[in-house]
């Protein structure tokens, strides 16, 4: 089962960073060092109040789950979430699901074990990975400030 | 010789689609084959025996209700019939409309495709694992909210963020789940596996306040195509949560939980309407009026003890078919006038009369008119709210009047013409292929209307799915 998300990984990896590449798209260089130190920050801060709140949710929530587990989970699953919320590039959203969805599937292996789920989230993986790439290749829109004024 | 009911509803259409998918630059053919594969499955349901035998001359086909994949079934039962009649026969009639101009190719396979997961979605066992069909069913979708290939809408990431945060809360909700039905009700096991699953499906519906991608999308996105989407999901998402309400009784019996639905439904009744009323962009005050349409039907779902599934049921086909007739008008409209703003549908009611009675009757319907489809239940519903709490009857009354007043604005807005001064002549110059669709669909509106009790039974016998809500 591991070895099939591991693969899956990679395709759905190698399949954006090659039509990143191909568009030469790169925000990296775009990117100003106050905004990468944010993000950073932002990242700890996140991976901390993870390992704090893991403890806690162990005990109450998912008692027969390993913390080691649990803590490695939330935190990627804090790190998509915090990318989420602070890009709007379009791969960059989809590296983000994709992020909290590998947290997800780490914590719910530790719960349950199904050939069937797995098969369908990496369907899911998969078809996320398509998405970005289909969002690479038409590029995204800038929104107009009516977008955000006017949906609450 | 024995199949199954899923290889009909869930197989034959995903092969159909990709079929279409590779004919998909021969516009007519893959419209035809699509119109008739999704017509053909809705009649097939309304007139499939309850004992699943088909007898064609001598050939006797016996079907059974599961299909086994690892272990897991997927069950397409009898019962569930008219609830998946009614889905296939709206992607029939919204892939006919189709074949307007600029409508996304990747549209009919796609449809094809949603209508044969959502299916697949409303009878997997166990059923959280529905939510990773709907998941996958979300993927799918995106290409077709695209319009022709342009840049992608901030909406369209937005939505697809939103609805994928769905699957890992409903998922993780299951999982407390199982636990949780031989626990005393006090057990925070209870609220925890409450909270997960509320979040998880006021995602999925995109209630307040993860609304803000339909009234983005709806905006940007050609309006057959959205039309489809917000008429396919929530109403196959809403069937699924029964399923919840069903299997767990401490869900039944929860405090409170009605009335926070019908808190909830009331507030998006009330921000729906709203921004309904107060819209420039037509595409957009679609957009906001499927908020309201969400806030009703969780108004009803609130209502459960006093019949409100039943409303809830009767809602699903009437909602489908204004929707179709404002989606269809709006994507016409939008060919000849370019953009959908007050400004630019000025005055064009002299040109393109019956689209423009459709998109004025759609709006009423929808909104609740008398003598129009929606009508019987919204006032059913209306009343029932008010019964249960004068204060949300009162705001919901308030909500649904926005449609009313964005539908009179619009209606002096096609009428005035575009000089003031001069006198603008009638010259209706629509094609028949857009005004007798329109036409046919106002008609049944009407007698929806007028005649609810001989048309509308069917789709309650889905009820009986759920055994514990009757």
């Amino acid at each position: 089962m591991a070895v099939i998300k591991l693969i899956v990984g990679w395709m759905a990896t190698v399949a954006i960073g090659f039509t990143c590449m191909r568009q030469q798209k790169s925000t990296a260089v775009e990117e100003s060092p106050a905004s990468m130190f944010f993000r950073a920050v932002a990242g700890l801060l996140v991976i901390l109040v993870m390992f704090i709140l893991a403890p806690g949710m162990q005990r109450n929530i998912f008692p027969g789950l390993n913390l080691i587990i649990l803590q490695s989970g939330l935190m990627l699953l804090g790190m998509g979430l915090m990318q989420l919320g602070t890009t709007a590039e379009p791969y960059l959203t989809v590296f983000a699901l994709l992020s909290l969805l590998s947290g997800f599937e780490i914590i719910h292996a530790g719960l349950e074990r199904s050939s069937l789920l797995t098969g369908l989230l990496v369907l899911v993986n998969l078809g996320l990975a398509l998405v970005g790439v289909y969002f690479i290749g038409t590029g995204v829109e800038k929104g107009t400030d009516q977008d955000e004024e006017e949906v609450l | 010789m024995t199949l199954n009911t899923p290889l009909l509803w869930v197989l034959f259409p995903l092969v159909i689609a990709a079929i279409v998918g590779a004919l998909y630059q021969r516009k007519a053919l893959s419209i035809i084959l699509t119109v008739i594969t999704a017509f053909g499955l809705a009649l097939l349901a309304v007139f499939f025996p309850e004992n699943l035998t088909l007898s064609i001359g001598p050939i006797r086909l016996v079907f059974s209700e599961s299909l086994a994949i690892l272990g897991r079934q997927i069950t397409v039962k009898y019962e569930m019939l008219p609830f998946i009649s009614l889905i296939y026969a709206m992607t029939g009639l919204w892939t006919l409309s189709s074949w307007f101009p600029n409508t996304p190719v990747a549209f009919r396979p796609i449809s094809l495709v949603l209508t044969a997961l959502l299916t697949a979605a409303a009878g997997v066992e166990p059923f959280l694992y529905a939510a990773v069909l709907i998941q996958i069913a979300i993927l799918v979708s995106v290409p077709m909210l695209s319009q022709g290939g342009g840049a992608t809408d901030r909406g369209i990431l937005r939505y697809l963020t939103l609805q994928t945060l769905a699957m890992p809360l409903i998922l993780l909700a299951g999982w407390l789940l199982t636990g949780v039905e031989t626990l005393p009700a006090d057990s925070p096991l209870v609220g925890q596996s409450t909270i997960l699953l509320g979040l998880g499906f006021a995602l999925w519906l995109g209630i307040f306040p993860f609304h803000s991608w339909i009234p983005m999308v709806a905006q940007r996105s050609r309006p057959n195509v959205v039309g489809f989407l917000v008429f396919l999901f929530p109403t196959t998402i809403l069937v699924f949560s029964l399923n919840f309400f069903n299997r767990y009784t401490f869900l039944r019996n929860l405090p409170n939980l009605a009335e926070t639905l019908q808190l909830f439904g009331v507030v998006m009744i009330v921000i729906g309407g709203l921004w309904t009323a107060f819209q420039t962009d037509l595409k957009r005050a679609f957009g906001f009026s499927v908020l309201t349409e969400s806030g009703f039907s969780l108004a009803a779902l609130g209502l459960i003890s006093q019949g409100g599934l039943n409303w809830l049921m009767l809602l699903f086909p009437l909602r489908a078919l204004g929707f179709w007739l404002w989606s269809f008008a709006l994507t016409a409209l939008e060919n000849h006038a370019g953009e959908l703003t007050f400004e630019s549908v000025r005055g064009i009611a002299r040109r393109f009369p019956i689209l423009s009675v459709g998109l004025i009757l759609a709006q009423f319907s929808i909104a609740g008119m008398p003598l129009l489809a929606s009508f019987p239940i919204k006032l059913a519903l209306l009343s029932a709210t008010l019964n249960a709490s004068t204060a949300f009857g009162v705001w919901s009354f308030i909500g649904n009047l926005g449609l009313f007043l964005f539908t009179l604005r619009l209606l002096f807005s096609l009428l005035t013409p575009e000089d003031e001064n001069t006198f603008e002549k009638w010259r209706p110059s629509e094609k028949s292929n857009e005004y007798l669709p329109v036409l046919i669909m106002i008609l049944i509106l009407v007698l929806l209307g007028l005649f609810p009790n001989n048309f509308m039974d069917g789709i309650l016998n889905t009820l009986t799915a759920f055994t514990q809500l009757q």
